[in-house]
């Protein structure tokens, strides 16, 4: 069955777009054909998570007639197939209707799942690709604020007759100023998908443009998601441990000449 | 909780202060204000008002929950205790701040404070006059295994009561100061099985068996006991590790979580505005030509408004395909005029009535797409005189 699946946040920069990005390779990984739409036009950087920045042809170029779908689909890391948006989603709803419908139609031939990336906020972007989707993920962190935007947009999800699979909370730090895994789920009334820790690997992975999850597929973090891809996909993943020995105590070994 | 953070009027470690005299004399002196108490990352308020706990935080607990959290944090050697003064006026305002951790009015949770004034209290007492009464030498292994507990029931928030002191009644544990309060909390489940089950009988035999450093221990236990029974918490004395998550694991209010978090749910007016301003942009095709037959019978009204009219057919064509704009086809009929006036200006006339049928045009487009008005450039307006 084809999915389409949403993932939304509600407030900016809680990770939405790395956890899109990441999951999405980790979908791809476990072999389902995945795509992932760059719907945030005003942060569109998940390109710049994938390393794909500065592609010529978006989605815009196909709703405008210029170009072709499949000219807009570029193939990222671990069989990742990715479609900038490069368009305001205000169109998108309508375009549904002519011909983002056939472009959709298009993907979806040959996708399992089709990933939206949603803008954050509540603006017409973001309500177009929450509407055009039949799933949603909802990303958080454990902060308050982000989590009052997080509500806000299951409202209007459910209103918009989308299914919400459930919340991933991003950057957990098992701090107590935070609000708890249970106090996340009773306030959102939605199940806890995954806890993502705070892992500044992240933003080093961004950095060199590659998702953590090829970059440190052993991080608790790329654990994380993987774990996450196979739950919505219902396969079994068998999470990598980590080198336990750490940096220093190699460098320890090493110095007191063990091997 | 909302509290304003000045210069505190007293500083103090726990173990450096009878906790039952300071709320004591809190209490005497009509106190208002707050106590903060800080316990490594934990931190925790007590509202004073005339005296008496009103409202209550301890890391993410509040009211009589947090009551609960602060036993544990009075007896770490590190715990700092400030008294912060306020008006009383300051506090009826700070208390309809804090609103989410009040303490319940009908209650309780005064005489567990007092009973855990009590705990801290004599514990903090008890080793001064205990190495007196006892010589022996034997209790001092005893001692020993307590450090180790104390070190455990520490990382814990909520060391559980349990009546170990019952089975070494005499052996009091002599050592030092902090060694001696800690022992109440400290779990020993298995040592003593009989008691756990029963505390508060056996609280009652104690007294009669040793001196007063006994019979605090025993008041300890059965205080924490009642403690829990009143805060309705159902953990077991031996599963005391995760006592917060067992504090999370009852069934949490979501409305009082949201209260206490300030979240708001959004009603529904506001969630039917999104989707209405977002639907704006999702027409199907029949929307669209709903909205063409609209404007079209508005638009000809208003048209037929103007004088000498005769007769007038209006056309709007909708595109919806990336956003939205149109074109607009007027018709109009127009009641000729004598020769004279013809000769004179008609044309002028005429410039006057496409000007006018423009704006009325103009108006009906801004009127049906209210929160959208600068739609009106979008639309291409003709009009045609006849």
């Amino acid at each position: 069955m084809k999915r389409v699946i949403v993932v939304a946040s509600g407030k900016g920069g809680v990770g939405k777009t790395t956890i899109t990005a990441n999951l999405g390779v980790a979908l791809s990984t476990f072999g389902e054909e995945t795509l992932v739409l760059d719907a945030d036009v005003a942060m569109a950087n998940l390109e710049l998570i994938l390393g794909m920045e500065g592609k010529s042809i978006t989605l815009h170029d196909v709703l405008s007639g210029d170009a072709s779908i499949e000219d807009a689909i570029y193939e990222g890391p671990g069989g990742l197939k990715v479609v900038p948006a490069g368009i305001s989603l205000e169109g998108l709803r309508k375009i549904k209707l002519d011909r983002l419908e056939e472009a959709l139609e298009t993907i979806l031939q040959d996708t399992d799942i089709l990933l939206i990336d949603a803008p954050a906020g509540l603006e017409k972007d973001a309500l177009a690709s929450i509407a055009a989707a039949q799933e949603m993920i909802l990303v958080t962190t454990p902060e308050v604020p982000s989590i009052s935007d997080a509500l806000k947009t299951k409202i209007i999800a459910n209103k918009l007759g989308v299914d919400i699979i459930g919340v991933v909370i991003n950057r957990e730090l098992h701090d107590k100023t935070f609000l708890t895994i249970e106090e996340i789920e009773t306030i959102l009334e939605v199940p806890v998908l995954a806890v993502i820790p705070d892992d500044p690997e992240v933003s080093r992975a961004s950095a060199f443009g590659e998702p953590i999850i090829v970059k440190n597929p052993k991080s608790p973090t790329s654990n994380a998601i993987m774990q996450l891809g196979a739950d919505l996909i219902g396969e079994k993943y068998q999470p990598i441990e980590p080198d336990k020995k750490g940096v220093i105590s190699k460098l320890v070994e090493g110095l007191l000449g063990r091997r | 909780m909302d509290v304003p953070i000045t210069k505190p009027s007293m500083v103090s470690y726990a173990d450096d202060l009878d906790f039952a005299q300071l709320l004591g004399n809190l209490l005497k002196e009509k106190h208002n204000g707050f106590m903060r108490i800080t316990s490594d990352a934990d931190e925790g308020f007590i509202i004073f008002k005339d005296g008496r706990q009103v409202a209550a935080e301890y890391g993410r607990f509040a009211g009589s929950a947090a009551i609960e959290q602060f036993s544990s944090a009075m007896e770490e050697r590190s715990t700092v205790i400030e008294i912060f003064d306020l008006r009383k006026s300051h506090v009826d305002y700070i208390l309809d701040v804090n609103k989410p951790f009040l303490l319940e009015a009908d209650y309780d949770v005064y005489k567990i404070i007092d009973e855990l004034k009590d705990t801290g209290a004599t514990e903090e007492l008890e080793p001064e006059p205990e190495p007196e009464p006892e010589p022996e030498p034997e209790p001092e292994p005893e001692p020993e295994p307590v450090p180790e507990l104390e070190s455990v029931p520490e990382p814990e928030p909520e060391p559980e009561p349990e009546p170990e002191p019952e089975p070494e009644p005499e052996p009091e544990p002599v050592p030092e100061l902090e060694s001696v309060p800690e022992p109440e909390p400290v779990p020993e489940p298995e040592a003593v099985p009989e008691p756990e089950s029963v505390p508060k009988p056996e609280s009652k035999p104690q007294p009669e068996t040793v001196e007063t450093t006994t019979e605090t221990k025993d008041k300890t236990p059965i205080s924490r006991e009642e403690l829990k029974e009143k805060l309705g918490s159902p953990k077991n004395d031996s599963a005391s590790n995760d006592a917060e998550t067992k504090v999370q694991s009852e069934p949490i209010d979501r409305s009082k979580l949201m209260e206490k978090y300030g979240i708001k749910e959004m009603n529904e007016d506001d969630v039917d505005e999104l989707i209405d301003s977002y639907s704006g942009g999702s027409l199907n095709e029949d929307d669209v030509e709903k909205i063409e037959l609209t404007l079209m019978n508005k638009i000809k009204k208003s048209i037929f408004g103007i004088p000498k009219i005769k007769g007038t057919e209006v056309m709007v064509f909708l595109d919806s395909a990336s956003e939205i704009s149109g074109d607009i086809n007027i018709i109009i009929e127009y009641e000729r005029k004598g020769l004279l006036s013809r000769l004179m200006g008609e044309s002028k006339d005429i410039d006057n009535l496409r000007r006018q049928v423009i704006n009325i045009v103009q108006i009906e487009i801004k009127k049906s797409f209210r929160k959208f008005p600068e739609i009106v450039d979008k639309f291409n307006i003709n009009v045609e005189i006849n």
